[in-house]
């Protein structure tokens, strides 16, 4: 077994700052002591144990908050969301409220790792690329390894990047750290008795027979410390990410910059690819409600919503940050923003790309993807199109515009009938056929048309109000271009439908051959 | 005194030579085009300028060709901005896939040149084909154009309006098209790693299948001149159509 703890050191102040890329001078305090300030707040010399009011007299600047238990609950289901695409074997260290002490209690996550070291390279490759993720999610961590669960959790919280390899060297390796940290020593009175007795580090608990331990500071002492060494199994659930995603980032104060709101997404984002890493999965759609009111809590007030959309499902945080970046630039806000809120429920099962060094055909397709959607986030959806052809011999109905992106929605295209192949078409179509003029009965535009081909009849459209009766020819100008036009019928007295106005064999131009 | 300007270096040519060595091209398919054309064909990764009057002179047939070879490569082509409709069943007729053909609509002349950097960034297309807004273009925009085109692995058309032909352009390949009669499309090449070519060269453009005759010719005495030598698949073309004329009952009509 090997473990790794992660201690996020710094979590009451990260949830509340890590929506801010330049974070201010700010404290949390509890019954008018400061408990723990920002960097920014440190350089100004105010320290965690002040009172606020000394706090303020050195920084009257300061932003000074309650501790917030439920944000740092939620956020650090949040983290281990994420941290599933390491190992599905997670565990919650969290600050337990009932308990004494529960205060100095610290919050972080550990993680079985032991059959993932080989997928993510090695044990510091995977250090690496966790202490990478926790920065781009906004938390300050430390990590400790060892086998057992207990241990690695101390290892964290006593030294940043503490490895210990086997459990022979549990006892070894851990010999001097401060019996404080250990869970069971929390009570005041612990504390205290184990000082009197001049006990400081865990080699000083391990030499005293374990009977008087037990009576001076009860069993829970023991089980922690056979945990630690791994003589007693040490068995918790492990956490389970829900089955759709969401989370909420406050943001500090009000934004309605750009780049600020983008700075806070890009961490939303990170906790989603972590999560849909550990599904195997991606998403098409990604709903972000940039919410205005502080208090809001559902979407029932208004609130500015982002949709993008992506071209293949897609789990890559950076991809998804330039659709949205986009979408936002073209989204109004209503007013200042309090809170991102973000949501995707559809998620589709995904392969992972293969990391091939010669571009494959795959990787050609994701990234005209990829194109598709930036263009589609900028320039509207219906503004991409891929045309089809439909089974129909009229010439504004022989083709359909399609969405670029083959669905099971829209129909499949038809193929080219072999008889339409054999007939002339132009490559450019009008949007509206543009009436000619005729002198000397030929039609006219800057000049007279002479007629190359025709006629070709077309008539139809009896069954969707579309009746078209026309003659069609290629015509040629006094520039050499050909164009295609055609003549309307006069209709028979009893099809006339006002469709046409009556008795007209009136010219006109549809298109032109490219 | 014969030295090789390319073996000196890549991009050095002799002015009366073509500079071939420096460009990936894929040929046109007009023999007369590909022989003027600074590596055998149309330039990649470079821009290429198609300059004319208005949409509808020959300018997409002259490249149908290409596209009918790279969509059947499964290469994507991309038309951005189309002035007009293209029209998928004429496409579809000379070959091309429409499986592999995407049309982007920019109406606003900021974001159709923001469409086509984008599109050039991505660098996967087959081919890309861009009609700029000729009163917003500036010689900015086409410098970075042509900078993003480099990475390209396909060629990039810009359709410009004939008032484009005066001003400089970055673009390495330049082309004016003009219509000529009988379905003959003038190419001046108003600017080529090369020498300078004074005369425009005449290309035959693919002609549409003209299975139907003209029954009532307007003018019969001028009909057979202005046509002097369709070729070789239209005449077939001509020669078949007796024959469909019976099946389709009368002058090509269908229902």
């Amino acid at each position: 077994m090997r473990w790794l703890g992660l201690h996020l050191s710094q979590l009451p102040l990260d949830v509340f700052l890590r929506g801010q890329a330049d974070p201010p001078a700010f404290a949390i305090c509890r019954h008018d002591q400061i408990v723990r300030v920002s960097v920014a707040g440190r350089a100004a010399g105010v320290e965690p144990g002040q009172t606020r009011a000394t706090a303020l007299a050195l920084l009257p600047d300061l932003i000074l908050q309650e501790r917030d238990l439920d944000a740092e609950g939620q956020a650090l289901r949040q983290v281990a969301n994420w941290a599933l695409q390491f190992t599905p074997q997670i565990r919650i260290e969290m600050p337990d409220t009932r308990l004494p002490g529960a205060g100095h209690r610290e919050a972080g996550l550990l993680l079985d790792i032991e059959a993932s070291l080989n997928l993510f390279g090695g044990l510091a490759a995977l250090q690496n690329q966790i202490r990478t993720g926790l920065r781009a999610l906004g938390f300050a961590a430390r990590i400790g390894c060892a086998p057992t669960p207990a241990a690695a959790w101390l290892a964290a919280l006593w030294r940043d990047g503490l490895v210990i390899e086997t459990e022979a060297r549990l006892a070894d390796d851990l010999a001097g750290l401060p019996i404080g940290l250990l869970a069971s020593l929390g009570q005041h009175r612990h504390r205290e008795t184990a000082r009197s007795i001049g006990l400081r580090v865990l080699a000083d608990l391990l030499k005293l027979p374990r009977n008087g331990l037990a009576r001076r500071f009860g069993t829970p002492l023991l089980h922690e410390l056979d945990q630690i060494l791994g003589r007693r199994p040490d068995q918790r659930p492990f956490h389970e990410a829900p089955a759709c995603f969401g989370n909420r980032l406050d943001l500090l104060a009000d934004v309605t910059g750009t780049e600020a709101l983008l700075f806070a997404i890009r961490r939303q984002l990170t906790e989603l690819a972590g999560w849909l890493a550990a599904r195997h999965g991606g998403i098409r759609l990604l709903r972000i409600d940039a919410l205005h009111d502080r208090r809001q809590r559902g979407t029932s007030q208004p609130c500015t919503r982002i949709e993008a959309r992506f071209a293949s499902p897609t789990r890559d945080p950076e991809r998804m940050l330039s659709v949205v970046r986009e979408r936002l630039g073209r989204t109004p806000l209503l007013a200042p923003v309090h809170a991102l809120a973000l949501r995707c429920d559809d998620i589709v099962a995904t392969t992972g790309m293969p990391a091939s060094l010669f571009p494959t055909a795959q990787a050609t397709e994701e990234r005209i993807n990829r194109l598709i959607e930036r263009l589609r986030a900028r320039l509207g959806n219906h503004q991409v199109q891929r045309i089809h052809l439909a089974t129909d011999h009229r010439p504004e109905s022989a083709y359909r515009i399609a969405s670029p992106l083959p669905s099971a929605a829209s129909p499949a295209a038809a193929p080219l009938s072999p008889l339409l192949a054999r007939l002339p078409r132009p490559l450019w179509l009008l949007q509206q056929p543009v009436p000619l003029i005729e002198r000397n009965q030929r039609p006219w535009r800057q000049g007279p048309l002479r007629l190359i081909t025709g006629p070709e009849r077309i008539e139809g459209g009896w069954w969707d109000e579309h009746l078209i009766q026309r003659d069609y020819f290629i015509a040629e100008d006094e520039q050499s271009q050909w164009l295609w036009i055609y003549r309307t019928r006069e209709r028979s007295a009893n099809g006339a439908d006002g469709c046409t106005p009556a008795g007209s064999n009136q010219w006109f131009l549809q298109g032109m051959f490219g | 005194m014969a030295v090789d300007a390319n073996r000196i270096h890549p991009g050095l040519w002799r002015a009366d030579q073509i500079g071939h060595a420096t460009v990936a091209s894929c040929p046109s398919q007009f023999p007369a085009l590909d022989a003027a054309l600074p590596g055998g064909g149309w330039p990649l990764g470079m821009l290429t300028e198609l300059i004319a009057r208005n949409p509808g002179i020959g300018e997409l047939r002259l490249l149908i060709p290409l596209l009918r070879q790279l969509t059947r490569e499964r290469r994507i082509v991309i038309m951005l901005a189309p002035p007009l409709i293209p029209y998928g069943p004429a496409l579809a007729t000379y070959g091309v896939d429409l499986d592999y053909l995407l049309i982007v609509q920019a109406p606003n002349a900021a974001d159709r040149l923001w469409a086509i950097e984008q599109t050039l960034k991505s660098t996967s297309f087959g081919a890309l084909l861009a009609w700029l807004p000729q009163d917003r273009t500036r010689p900015e925009h086409l410098r970075r154009m042509q900078l993003a085109a480099q990475s390209c692995r396909g060629p990039v058309f810009l359709f410009r309006e004939l008032a484009a032909q005066h001003e400089s352009s970055p673009a390495p390949l330049r082309l004016l098209l003009l219509p000529r009669p009988a379905q003959i499309l003038s190419v001046q090449l108003l600017k080529r790693r090369g020498p300078v070519l004074a005369e425009p060269l005449l290309l035959q453009l693919p002609l549409p299948p003209l299975a139907l005759h003209l029954r009532t010719p307007p003018q019969p005495a001028r009909q057979p001149e202005t046509t002097p030598a369709p070729r070789e698949p239209a005449r077939s073309l001509y020669a078949e159509a007796p024959a469909s004329r019976g099946t389709a009952q009368g002058p090509g009509r269908l229902h």
